[in-house]
């Protein structure tokens, strides 16, 4: 069987002049998850609070100043 | 092979070659140093990986090197020969950053910065040199080339790093005839060799996929590149600043080399057209049974130590990529030769530290077969990136629980080591018949816990006292609850605790160097007390959620604030905290019917200036507080120090806690109600 016609649209035909990233980037936008970005984004910017709440707690190991 | 990979290969190999022959040595195993000649004395708290070896002295490159830490002071070289110093004579590389020499005698403290050219004793100015540098101890007298540097009584050595590396090519002590008692060699005992053929393989295949991938692949080379040139004290600073407390530098650092190169493997994996199989044939109950018993397979081996609770889940994940085979129709065998890395993982590590390389692997495919899926599946293959893109942490977080970053990840012990709030004592004792007495001890590491005699609970002085009592026919009941890193901040959130749980007669306070002398954070205690406790409810809460992660935990620790002790560092309990402390914990006791019996630590002569503010404290709360007694141990036991009353600079050898233990158990006897014990002789 031939492999399926493939018809990229200019968007795409951008994305994939930057090679394996590119087409990483075609394919989540012509598998049609793009609208899922928002989700994304919310648990990064998630994370990244989740990550410093936390850094502000940690201590040094312990340690004597003078010796 | 095309004439692009081929010139890539050659270009490779040479630049592989070079990077190993100029920063390989952050990559090899170091040599460690002899256990029987030298101690090595970390300061910091679990964090010995394999004893001399892969932390901060070592002996690599064919130099014996002193690596700063980020997170602690630097280690402590000294040699375990006892005999008095002669002379000491070592020659720096001429890229070394500057070595600290201290000598240290019995109240006397020497330290000599030492510069690959020059050389100093400190806060003089700098004198050049020409190498190897001498320093000769005669007759009292420190002399560099002949003229007096200062006075010294029999020194001990010591020899640390400064803020950069510094890298010894040679040393040798010398006693006081002259003759050599250590020499160190390093240009001539170093076994390792820096890498170059490895090197050099490593660049010419990296060398040829990355031109043979074309731009991208450059671009990819500039990370392995690029993680070659880390010097050793930065994978250092990383281990410290993540607190991985059973790795060694240059293992981190070949793990980071090895995924440097993964952009590139996925390049040249993407431009090959490899990554993902062909056509599905028409008949195809060949390969789902093989599916079905490689999976099967690898789930048997994945659960052999009885983990089969995970298996019906993680069957489900080996044979998902069946359901993008069947989306794309892509031959499922091909697809299954492809994922056996995968499978492999799982029956080799087990469920939970097998699934984070097995999703990262089926990553790799993907997106590496993205252009072939573009055409074939789009919708199927880019649920499957971000299913396994949402997976990813998640088996990220499997694996560290499943593995040791479980404990060393624990928020509970990277904030702080809640332990103190544990009210169970350390040692407990008693002896009589009558109604007994009851004295609780309460203090840092010199009182219990501490590494001098872990194994020993009964070595401390607590116990030496207790046993004097009873020897001399008490009735008495002791409590022991000294540990590592207790403060007067500790002891005034848990006194009440204490003295409901132990009812004591007497609590002696044995408190001082963990109080003024420990800097933990940028805070003190108190300041991180408040911090936590103004910080809002439902932060707090969300906070906490992230605290259940030792994902979260790990990478937190990248934000986390480097201390410059000497700059930044700020008492964990500084005076006016203390002496706070102190109050609360002496209104405790007598709201309780208990008399506080405070003793300032004994520490070393050259600290004893920097705890003098706080003995005087103490010997003012004894003075203005009802039911505060003091004993001022460090004047009492003043006329022993020739004994060697400490193991170190502040907690007591064997020598210290018997001395210690006869000058507290006459007033112990007395404060508690008890019959005391005869009083011995003074020294001599």
């Amino acid at each position: 069987m031939p492999e399926p016609v493939y018809t990229p649209g200019p968007f795409e035909r951008l994305l994939l002049r930057f090679g394996t990233a590119g087409e990483l980037l075609a394919l989540l936008w012509r598998g049609g998850r793009w609208w899922m970005m928002p989700l994304v984004v919310v648990l990064l910017l998630a994370a990244g609070l989740l990550l410093f709440l936390q850094s502000v707690h940690y201590v040094a190991p312990f340690v004597y100043m003078v010796f | 092979m095309s004439r692009r990979a081929l010139a890539g290969a050659v270009l490779g190999g040479g630049l592989g070659a070079w990077l190993a022959g100029t920063a390989g040595g952050a990559f090899v195993t170091p040599d460690a140093l002899d256990p029987a000649r030298w101690n090595v004395i970390v300061s910091g708290r679990d964090e010995s990986v394999v004893s001399q070896l892969g932390r901060g002295t070592q002996v690599v490159g064919g130099a014996l090197v002193l690596t700063p830490h980020t997170f602690r002071r630097s280690d402590q070289l000294v040699p375990r020969d006892g005999r008095a110093l002669g002379g000491v004579a070592l020659t720096l590389a001429p890229d070394s950053g500057p070595v600290m020499l201290r000598l240290r005698g019995e109240g006397t403290l020497l330290a000599i910065e030492i510069a690959p050219d020059a050389w100093r004793v400190l806060p003089g100015g700098w004198t050049p040199y020409a190498a190897p540098f001498e320093v000769r101890v005669e007759g009292g007298e420190a002399r560099v080339g002949g003229a007096s540097i200062g006075r010294t009584a029999p020194p001990t050595l010591e020899l640390s790093a400064k803020e950069e590396t510094a890298r010894i090519l040679a040393l040798r002590l010398r006693d006081e005839a002259g003759a050599d008692t250590l020499v160190e060699d390093p240009v001539a005992a170093w076994r390792g060799r820096a890498p170059l053929a490895l090197g050099a393989v490593l660049g010419m295949i990296a060398g040829a996929a990355a031109l043979w991938t074309g731009g991208g692949g450059l671009v990819a080379l500039a990370v392995p590149i690029g993680v070659a040139l880390v010097p050793h004290a930065a994978w250092l600073g990383l281990v410290e600043r993540l607190y991985l407390v059973r790795l060694a530098p240059y293992e981190l650092a070949r793990a980071a080399l090895a995924l440097a190169f993964a952009p590139l493997f996925v390049g040249a994996l993407a431009r090959s057209g490899r990554a993902m199989p062909g056509e599905r044939p028409r008949r195809d109950a060949l390969g789902t049974a093989a599916w079905v018993g490689v999976a099967g397979l690898a789930a048997a081996f994945a659960s052999r130590d009885g983990a089969w609770a995970w298996a019906p889940l993680g069957l489900g994940v080996l044979l998902a990529p069946l359901l993008l085979a069947r989306a794309a129709r892509l031959d499922p065998v091909g697809l299954l030769v492809r994922d056996l890395p995968a499978a492999a993982a799982v029956a080799a590590l087990g469920w939970g530290p097998g699934l984070l390389p097995a999703v990262a692997w089926r990553l790799v495919l993907l997106v590496a077969g993205a252009g072939s899926l573009l055409r074939r599946a789009p919708r199927a293959a880019a649920d499957g990136v971000f299913v396994l893109a949402l997976a990813l942490p998640f088996a990220a977080e499997l694996a560290a629980r499943s593995t040791w970053l479980d404990t060393a990840w624990d928020t509970a012990r990277l904030e702080g080591d809640d332990q103190w709030r544990d009210l169970t004592p350390f040692w407990e004792g008693a002896c009589g018949s009558g109604p007994r007495r009851t004295v609780l001890y309460a203090g840092g590491s010199s009182t219990g816990g501490a590494y001098q005699f872990h194994d020993e609970p009964d070595a401390f002085f607590p116990s030496r006292v207790h046993a004097r009592l009873c020897a001399a026919g008490a009735s008495l009941r002791t409590t022991n609850h000294g540990d590592g890193g207790r403060d007067t901040f500790t002891l005034s959130r848990t006194i009440e605790g204490l003295l409901a749980a132990e009812r004591p007669d007497l609590v002696v306070v044995y408190v001082g160097v963990n109080d003024l002398l420990s800097a933990t954070s940028l805070l003190t205690r108190a300041e991180r007390e408040a911090q936590e406790a103004a910080q809002g409810a439902a932060m707090r809460g969300f906070a906490a959620l992230g605290a259940r992660s030792r994902l979260v935990a790990g990478l937190s620790l990248l934000a986390r604030p480097a201390i410059d002790q000497e700059v930044d560092g700020v008492s964990d309990v500084p005076l006016p905290d203390a002496e706070a402390n102190l109050r609360r914990i002496a209104a405790a006791a007598r709201a309780a019917g208990a008399t506080v019996l405070l003793v300032p630590e004994h520490v070393a002569p050259e600290t004893t200036a920097v705890m003098a503010p706080y003995a005087a404290m103490e010997a003012r709360l004894a003075a203005e507080l009802p039911g505060v007694e003091l004993v001022e141990a460090s004047a009492a036991l003043a006329p022993y120090a020739a004994e060697g009353l400490l193991f170190d600079r502040n907690h007591l050898s064997r020598a210290g806690t018997e001395r210690m233990a006869e000058l507290l158990a006459p007033r112990v006897a007395a404060l508690a109600g008890l019959a005391s014990p005869p009083v011995a002789d003074g020294p001599g």
